[in-house]
């Protein structure tokens, strides 16, 4: 089995954030498992992408030339992104910052206002939980409960944050029904 | 965990005893994780000023008899030429790890390989050498790293751990090293404190009549006993390939992909990929080249390993070259339509000779 997943942003979106925290959470269930963090020299702002390779088997690149599921946090390069979506491949789009609304056929598309959603909330920088939340209702990689797991363990940062970022999971993965 | 810190966890394994380093991207995990870990841990951690400071403090713990450690990136590495140099003339045992990024100069942050000749031709002045690793994987940073100070304990030399920011910021699962550190060898010569003894000096200035002559060809049968000992490589798929890929690092990770991907092509492709860089694998290239129909190396700069690659292969196959420079990661894809490009040499027509009568 082979997941090759592609997380897109603006620096401070937490893209890699996101990536790593899947990647933490898959190593249960996957027995290979590469990430990369692919990011521009400033620390907000600016693009900055990132890779999760889970497989069965020894992976050799850890660079996805094509992604079976695709996040993307906003419009920078999202076409280019599209464009490496692999047949019945699944992108998460946060339609907040994001104005992709289609996808090539036999590609599938979830749409949901992250960053709005995320706002209401109470955090803004939970959007990446929030489309977490949603890739998991389409491509159940690992479940919620080991989600939530990973989530915990996370540096706890503002109080309050580790609710936010519950709460921003399940409103998420109801959003994408 | 990262590559950087997996790199960083053997070090402390490996028994490092003082980490001195400068912040530089796509190193930085691994500063950090020194900061947190070594003072804790009841050993030294010193952020330098510079990279010139860190390769000196290195050059004094070691004198001292201590496993010590330095991280840079490739500029940062330019800057410690000197004290590489002075570490391998004074015969000092220590690891220094660089994390290449894209040149000349300040270049960029993305993952490089332009600094093989830098490395293995001995960057600094004089006749030294380094014994250089070549990690492909965020395990082989922790392994090598370990292997870094037993080589450089046993040889008393610097060695270098040559890996690139694509696998110092990779993550994977690792397995930590559990057993003791590498033995720590006696260090008679070390400065520890001259009472009872006479005092030792470590230094790398012999103005002695013959002096430094003598002491060049200590260096050098040193340097032999590495090269018969030392060499360490993988190989895959070799015993019935004809195109031969060679290749090192982050590159090598790709090729043996490529490997897969082109003999379900049905094209039988093998990959060299050298471990130790120096010393390099010369006797199995010189083999290997013996038999195959072509050469490939694959290398993110403009051409560097090839030129060993060119000097082993001595024209037993035509050598041919993929290389992406200045940061750029290449796709399997793009190796793999190197590959399937490549064609069997055409052999120089035989003169026929009539059958004798």
């Amino acid at each position: 089995m082979l997941e090759r997943i592609i997380i897109a942003g603006a620096g401070g979106q937490g893209s890699v954030l996101l990536g790593k925290l899947m990647a933490l959470t898959a190593m249960d269930i996957f027995p290979h498992i590469t990430f990369f963090p692919a990011y521009g020299a400033e620390v907000r702002g600016g693009a900055s992408h990132c890779q999760v390779v889970m497989s069965s088997t020894e992976i050799a690149s850890p660079c996805a030339e094509q992604a079976d599921a695709l996040i993307l946090m906003n419009q920078h390069d999202a076409a280019g992104f599209v464009a490496q979506l692999a047949p019945k491949g699944l992108a998460v789009v946060n339609s907040s910052l994001c104005h992709i609304r289609q996808v090539p056929r036999g590609r599938r598309l979830v749409s949901i206002p992250a960053s709005a959603m995320a706002d209401q909330l109470g955090s803004p920088r939970s959007a990446n939980i929030v489309m977490l939340g949603a890739l998991l209702r389409h491509k159940p990689l690992f479940s919620m409960a080991a989600a939530e797991q990973t989530i915990r363990k996370l540096p706890s940062g503002a109080p309050g944050m580790l609710e936010i970022n519950l709460r921003a999971l399940q409103a998420g993965h109801q959003a994408a029904g | 965990m990262t590559g950087n810190e997996a790199l960083a966890e053997g070090a402390i394994r490996a028994g490092c005893q003082c980490y001195f380093g400068y912040p530089i991207t796509p190193q930085n995990e691994l500063t950090a994780y020194m900061s947190a870990q070594m003072p804790a841990r009841g050993r030294v951690f010193i952020q330098s000023e510079s990279e010139l400071a860190a390769i000196s403090m290195v050059f004094g713990a070691a004198a001292a008899g201590a496993r010590a450690m330095t991280t840079s990136s490739s500029p940062g590495i330019s800057l410690m030429q000197e004290g590489l140099s002075y570490l391998a003339g004074a015969r000092l045992p220590a690891v220094v790890v660089n994390v290449q990024r894209g040149g000349p100069g300040l270049g960029s942050i993305d993952p490089a390989q332009g600094d093989y000749f830098q490395s293995v031709k001995s960057g600094g002045h004089g006749d030294y050498h380094m014994i250089v690793l070549a990690p492909t994987s965020v395990q082989e940073m922790h392994d090598l790293t370990i292997h870094a100070f037993r080589l450089a304990d046993c040889y008393r030399v610097p060695v270098m751990v040559l890996a690139d920011g694509r696998i110092g910021q990779m993550m994977e699962p690792i397995r930590l090293h559990e057993g003791p550190p590498p033995p720590a060898p006696r260090k008679p010569w070390a400065l520890t404190g001259a009472a009872g003894r006479d005092p030792n000096c470590v230094r790398s200035l012999l103005v002695g009549e013959g002096e430094l002559e003598q002491h060049n060809y200590v260096l050098q049968d040193c340097y032999r006993h590495i090269r018969r000992k030392e060499i360490m490589y993988h190989e895959k798929c070799v015993s019935d390939c004809e195109t031969l890929l060679v290749a090192w690092g982050t590159c090598a990770r790709l090729a043996r992909g490529v490997v897969d991907l082109a003999r379900a092509k049905g094209k039988r492709v093998g990959l060299l990929q050298p471990t130790t860089l120096w010393p390099f694998p010369e006797q199995r290239l010189r083999r290997l080249a013996a038999r195959v129909k072509n050469l490939l190396v694959v290398e993110m700069n403009c051409g560097q390993m090839l030129e060993d690659v060119q000097r082993l292969a001595e024209g037993r196959a035509p050598v041919h070259f993929k290389g992406y420079p200045g940061g750029r990661v290449p796709t399997e894809t793009e190796i793999l339509r190197a590959v399937m490009a490549l064609r069997p040499p055409r052999s120089v027509p035989r003169r026929k000779t009539g059958k004798r009568k």
